[in-house]
C-alpha cells in the first residue's frame, strides 16, 4: 500500500530556552542553559533547588479569550506554541476543513494546582483527613468551574480545540515522558489512513511546581548539582546523577504531502517514520542492554523503509539519569553496529532541561530544525567521559552537517518509547520509494 | 485493499456495579438487576447526590498479579490491571504463546492500548496531612516531606500504570497508547487498537479501559455542574435528570484475523472500525442540535461501507443526561429509521466514564453473540423528545445470521466516537 506522506510545514515553541523557535534554537546553538534557581515558588529547602523554567511568558492576545479561564499556566504555553505553529504554516483550521483538522497532544499529568491543593485542605481537611460533610458546608465559597476545567484529563486538549476551531480527530496521550513523541507518531498515523488531512501535534508540561517537584525528589530522581544549574544536566557523563525538570510546550503543523505541495507551502521535514515499543521491565527503569529502545528504533526505521546506514544524526533521549543514558547507548549500539561509533548523538536536553510530556515534542522540533540549518546542536556539560558510554555525542558541537535521516528518541516511566523518524524534505535515500 | 487486515475480538472482560466479571455484568442487565446504590466508600450521608456505580467486592490484593503491587498503585488501576488479565486470559493466547518454541514474535506483536483516566484527585489526599502541618510554610514542607509523603508517590499515581503492569505482566512489547481523553478515551483505544492491527504494526491488542468516577470530589463537580441525577439514571425516560457516575474497567482482545487461524481462537465478534470527532463547542458543552453527532454516524458508516439499514442494533451512549440524549436521540433518527433497535446499558451500571467505551464494546459484543437486544429495564415512558427511538424496556431478538451493531460513546471536550461491531 502506498502510504499517504507527511509534511511537516509548520512550528512553535515555548521552551526553557526562549518563548519562541527561533530564540529556542539561537539560544540552543550559543550554548545557552535553560537551568537555574527556580523562581516560581519557594524550593530552597528541597534537595533539588534548580529547573529549566520557561521565562518572561505572558499569554499574547492570540491567545487570550474565554476559553483559557479553564487554562493552567501551563496550558498558556501550549496554545502560544500552537498559535506560533499555525502561522509558521501560513494554514489554519477554517469553517470550511475544519473536519479535516485533528489535534493530538502529548499531555502531562492534570495534577491539582497547589494553590488548588492548598485551598481544598484548608476548606474540608484541616487536620489533613477529608471530610466530605464539611466539604459540602463550604461549597459555595469552594466549588469555581474552573478547577474542575483545569483538572480534568483532556483540558489541554479541548482548549485547544475550542481555541483553533478543530473538528476532527481529536485525542491526548500520556505516557510519561515518551508522551509527545507518541503524540506525533500518532498525528502522522491519522494522517496516513486518511483520518485527517492536517494535524496540529505536540506537548505540553510541567511540573515546576510543589508536587511535582516533591515527587521526583522523593524518588530521588533529579539532579542536586544545586550550586552548578548550568551544567546540572549532564547526560552521558560519568558524573550524571539525575535529569533535571523543565516545562513548556512545542507543536508541530503536519499536513498530507501533496496538499502541502499543492499549496507551495515551505516543508521543513517529512514525518516519514514512527517506531512505538513497550520494554515491560521496570517502570522507572529502562533494560540496561537497551531492550524496548532497540524495537522502537528499529521500527522506525522499517516504518520509514529507511536502512540504518541513512540515519544522519539521533537527537537522543539522553535524561543525565545512571540508567537511560547507558541503555540508550546500548541501544544505538545494537541497532548500529560499528556504525554507532561515529553516528552523532547529542542529548539537547543538556541544554533544556527534561520537559517530560512535552519533551519529545520539543525534540521533533530542534530536530527538524537541525535538518533544516544543517547543523547538529551538541550534548553540552559532557567533561568527565563514562568508559560505558562511548558515542559520538558531539561534545565539540555545535557541528555543521547536511542531514538527511534523522532520528529523535523518547522513553517514559512505564516503559513506553517512541523513536520518530525525520527526512529532509529532498531527501533520496537507497532505500526510499 | 488486501494488505488490511480484518480484526476479530477473541477476549472479554468487565468489572462494574453489577459484578466482577463480563458474564455477571451481563446477566444483571438480561435480569433488569441495577448495580446502582449509595457510594459507601466514603462517608457522604450529608449529601444530596450519593447515588452511584461502585465495585462490590473489591478485594485489591486477589486481583493482581502480584499483591506487593497495591503499594505502587492506585485503586482504579486495580481494577485495569484485572480487566486486562481477565480478558487475557478468557482469550487463552498465553497457553498458545507458551506452546510456541519462542515467544519473543508473539511479544514483540502483541500491542497494549489504553483508555486512561488521568489523574484523580484521591490521589493527592496523600499531601494533604503535610499540608495540614506545614499551612503554607515551604520551609516546613520540603523538610517534612520525607517524613509525611510515601516515597513511590509519583510511581502510584501514574497516569499509564495500567498500560506498564499489562505489559510487564505478559512481557508484551508491542505498539502502545495510553490515552487521556476523559470519557471517548476507552473507544478511541480500540480504534487505535483496530487501526494498529489493521494496518500490520500489531497481531493482536489487549486494549483495557478504567475509571473510578465516583470518587467525592469528582463528584462534587460533576453534581455542582448540573449533570448528575439525584435518584435514577434513565436513558431517553421522561424523567430523566441526570446521570449516574461510576467506577469500573473493562478489556478486550483483538486479534487479525491470521493471528486468530494460527491458534483457532475463538472470535466473539469483529471491529468493523470507527471514527471519533470533536464538535468544538466547549469543554462541558455539547452541540444541543445533534448535527454533529449525526455527521459522525454518517461518516462512520461509509467509512466502514456499511448502509445504515444493515445496522440492526444501536449501543447509545443514553447517559440519562436530557440535553445528551435529547442530542443524541435526534443524531440517531437523522441517519436511522425508525425500526431500528436502539438500546443502551448505563442504566445498569452508570457511566464509568473512560471505561464506558470499552465496557459498551464488551456489552454489544455479548449482545451480538446472544442474538439479544437487552432492554432499558427502568424505561417506562420516552421523553417526548426522544419519541422517535425505537426502545423498549423489554428485551428484542435478532434474528439474522450476520448482524452489525454501532456504539456512540461521549465525552468531555465536546467529543464522540463511534465503533462498528459485527457479529462473527
Amino acid at each position: 500500500m502506498s502510504k499517504r506522506r507527511v509534511a511537516i510545514t509548520g512550528l512553535g515553541v515555548v521552551s526553557p530556552l526562549g518563548n519562541d523557535v527561533q530564540s529556542t534554537w539561537h539560544n540552543l546553538l550559543a550554548g545557552e542553559s535553560g537551568i537555574a534557581a527556580i523562581q516560581q515558588f519557594d524550593a530552597s529547602a528541597f534537595p533539588t533547588r534548580i529547573a529549566a523554567e520557561v521565562k518572561a511568558f505572558t499569554p499574547t492576545v492570540n491567545t487570550a479569550g474565554r476559553h483559557n479561564r479553564f487554562a493552567m499556566s501551563f496550558t498558556n504555553y501550549a496554545l502560544e506554541a500552537a498559535h506560533q505553529a499555525f502561522l509558521d504554516a501560513g494554514i489554519k483550521p477554517e469553517k470550511y476543513n475544519a473536519q479535516r483538522w485533528g489535534v493530538i497532544t502529548g499531555s502531562g499529568m492534570m495534577t491539582a494546582e497547589f494553590e488548588y491543593l492548598q485551598r481544598f485542605q484548608k476548606t474540608c481537611a484541616p487536620d489533613g483527613e477529608t471530610n466530605w460533610t464539611q466539604l459540602q458546608e463550604e461549597a459555595h465559597q469552594f466549588y469555581k468551574l474552573v478547577d474542575f476545567g483545569k483538572t480534568t484529563s483532556n483540558s489541554g486538549l479541548s482548549l485547544l480545540i475550542q481555541q483553533f476551531g478543530i473538528e476532527g480527530y481529536a485525542t491526548s496521550v500520556h505516557t510519561a515522558c515518551a508522551s509527545g513523541g507518541q503524540a506525533l507518531g500518532l498525528a502522522m498515523q491519522v494522517i496516513r489512513r486518511g483520518e485527517a488531512d492536517f494535524m496540529l501535534a505536540g506537548g505540553f508540561d510541567s511540573m515546576i511546581n510543589p508536587l511535582g517537584l516533591s515527587s521526583f525528589c522523593l524518588l530521588g530522581a533529579l539532579s542536586t548539582y544545586n550550586d552548578a544549574p548550568s551544567t546540572a544536566s549532564r547526560p552521558f557523563d560519568k558524573t550524571r546523577h539525575g535529569f533535571v525538570l523543565g516545562e513548556g510546550a512545542a507543536f508541530l503543523v503536519l499536513e498530507e504531502w501533496s496538499k502541502a505541495k499543492a499549496r507551495g507551502a515551505k516543508i521543513y521535514a517529512e514525518l516519514a517514520g514512527e517506531g512505538n515499543s513497550l520494554s515491560s521491565y521496570r517502570i522507572t527503569d529502562s533494560h540496561p542492554n537497551g531492550d524496548g529502545a532497540i524495537q522502537a528504533i528499529e521500527r522506525a526505521l522499517k516504518d520509514a523503509g529507511v536502512r540504518a546506514a541513512d540515519v544522519d544524526y539521533i537527537n537522543a533521549h539522553g535524561t543525565s539519569t545512571k540508567m537511560n543514558d547507558l541503555s540508550e547507548t546500548n541501544a544505538i549500539k545494537a541497532v548500529f553496529g560499528e556504525r554507532a561509533m561515529k553516528l552523532p548523538a547529542s542529548s539537547t536536553k543538556s541544554q533544556t532541561g527534561h520537559l517530560i510530556a512535552a519533551a519529545g515534542a520539543l525534540e521533533a522540533v530542534l530536530s527538524v530544525l537541525s535538518i533544516e540549518h544543517a547543523q547538529i546542536p551538541r550534548t553540552a556539560n559532557l567533561t568527565t567521559p563514562d568508559p560505558e558510554c562511548d558515542l559520538d555525542y558531539v561534545v565539540d558541537g555545535p557541528r555543521e552537517k547536511s542531514l538527511g535521516v534523522v532520528l529523535s528518541n523518547s522513553f517514559g516511566f512505564g516503559g513506553s518509547n517512541s523513536c520518530l523518524l525525520f527526512k529532509h524534505p529532498e531527501f533520496e535515500g537507497a532505500g526510499n520509494e | 485493499m488486501s494488505n488490511e487486515n480484518r480484526v476479530f475480538i477473541t477476549g472479554m472482560s468487565a468489572l462494574t456495579a453489577c459484578g466482577e466479571t463480563a458474564d455477571q455484568t451481563w446477566d444483571a442487565i438480561l435480569a433488569g438487576n441495577s448495580g446502582i446504590a449509595e457510594v459507601a466508600q466514603w462517608d457522604l450521608s450529608a449529601w444530596q447526590t450519593r447515588l452511584g456505580g461502585e465495585l462490590k467486592n473489591f478485594q485489591p490484593a486477589k486481583m493482581l498479579p502480584d499483591r506487593k503491587l497495591m503499594k505502587v498503585i492506585s485503586r482504579h488501576d486495580v481494577m485495569g490491571i484485572n480487566a486486562a488479565m481477565q480478558a487475557v486470559d478468557h482469550s487463552g493466547m498465553i497457553n498458545y504463546r507458551d506452546s510456541l518454541e519462542s515467544c519473543e514474535l508473539f511479544n514483540e506483536n502483541t500491542a497494549v492500548y489504553v483508555g486512561s483516566p488521568g489523574n484523580k484527585y484521591f490521589q493527592q489526599y496523600d499531601f494533604l496531612p503535610l499540608l495540614a502541618k506545614t499551612q503554607g510554610d515551604m520551609q516546613e514542607f520540603a523538610k517534612q516531606l520525607f517524613d509525611e509523603v510515601h516515597p513511590m508517590w509519583l510511581l502510584r499515581i501514574l497516569p499509564n500504570n495500567v498500560l506498564a503492569y499489562t505489559g510487564i505482566t505478559y512481557g508484551f512489547k508491542g505498539p502502545n497508547h495510553n490515552i487521556t481523553n476523559h470519557a471517548v478515551g476507552g473507544a478511541q483505544a480500540i480504534l487505535e487498537a483496530y487501526n494498529a492491527i489493521k494496518f500490520g504494526q500489531a497481531d493482536r491488542a489487549v486494549v483495557v479501559a478504567y475509571d473510578m468516577g465516583i470518587e467525592p470530589q469528582a463528584l462534587f463537580y460533576y453534581d455542582r455542574l448540573g449533570v448528575v441525577s439525584e435518584r435514577h439514571l434513565k436513558p431517553f425516560d421522561k424523567e430523566h435528570d441526570g446521570t449516574l457516575l461510576a467506577e469500573g474497567a473493562a478489556a478486550l482482545v483483538l486479534e487479525s484475523e491470521a493471528s486468530v487461524k494460527s491458534r483457532s481462537a475463538k472470535c466473539y465478534g469483529e471491529i468493523a472500525g470507527g471514527l471519533s470527532a470533536s464538535e468544538a463547542v466547549g469543554m462541558f458543552s455539547i452541540d444541543n442540535s445533534g448535527e454533529s453527532l449525526s455527521r459522525l454516524l454518517q461518516n462512520t458508516l461509509s467509512a466502514v461501507n456499511v448502509a445504515a439499514d444493515e445496522i440492526d442494533m444501536v449501543v447509545a451512549h443514553g447517559n440519562g443526561n436530557k440535553k445528551s440524549d435529547d442530542s443524541e436521540a435526534y443524531a440517531i433518527d437523522s441517519v436511522f429509521s425508525n425500526n431500528t433497535p436502539v438500546t443502551a446499558f448505563k442504566w445498569a451500571m452508570g457511566h464509568t466514564l473512560c471505561t464506558s467505551g470499552v465496557l459498551d464494546a464488551v456489552l454489544t459484543t455479548y449482545a451480538l453473540n446472544n442474538r439479544c437486544i437487552p432492554g432499558i429495564a427502568n424505561l417506562q415512558e420516552k421523553a417526548s423528545s426522544c419519541a422517535q427511538l425505537n426502545i423498549s424496556a423489554d428485551h428484542t431478538p435478532l434474528a439474522q445470521k450476520t448482524n452489525y451493531a454501532v456504539m456512540i460513546n461521549r465525552g468531555f471536550a465536546s467529543m464522540n466516537a463511534c465503533v462498528v461491531i459485527k457479529s462473527s
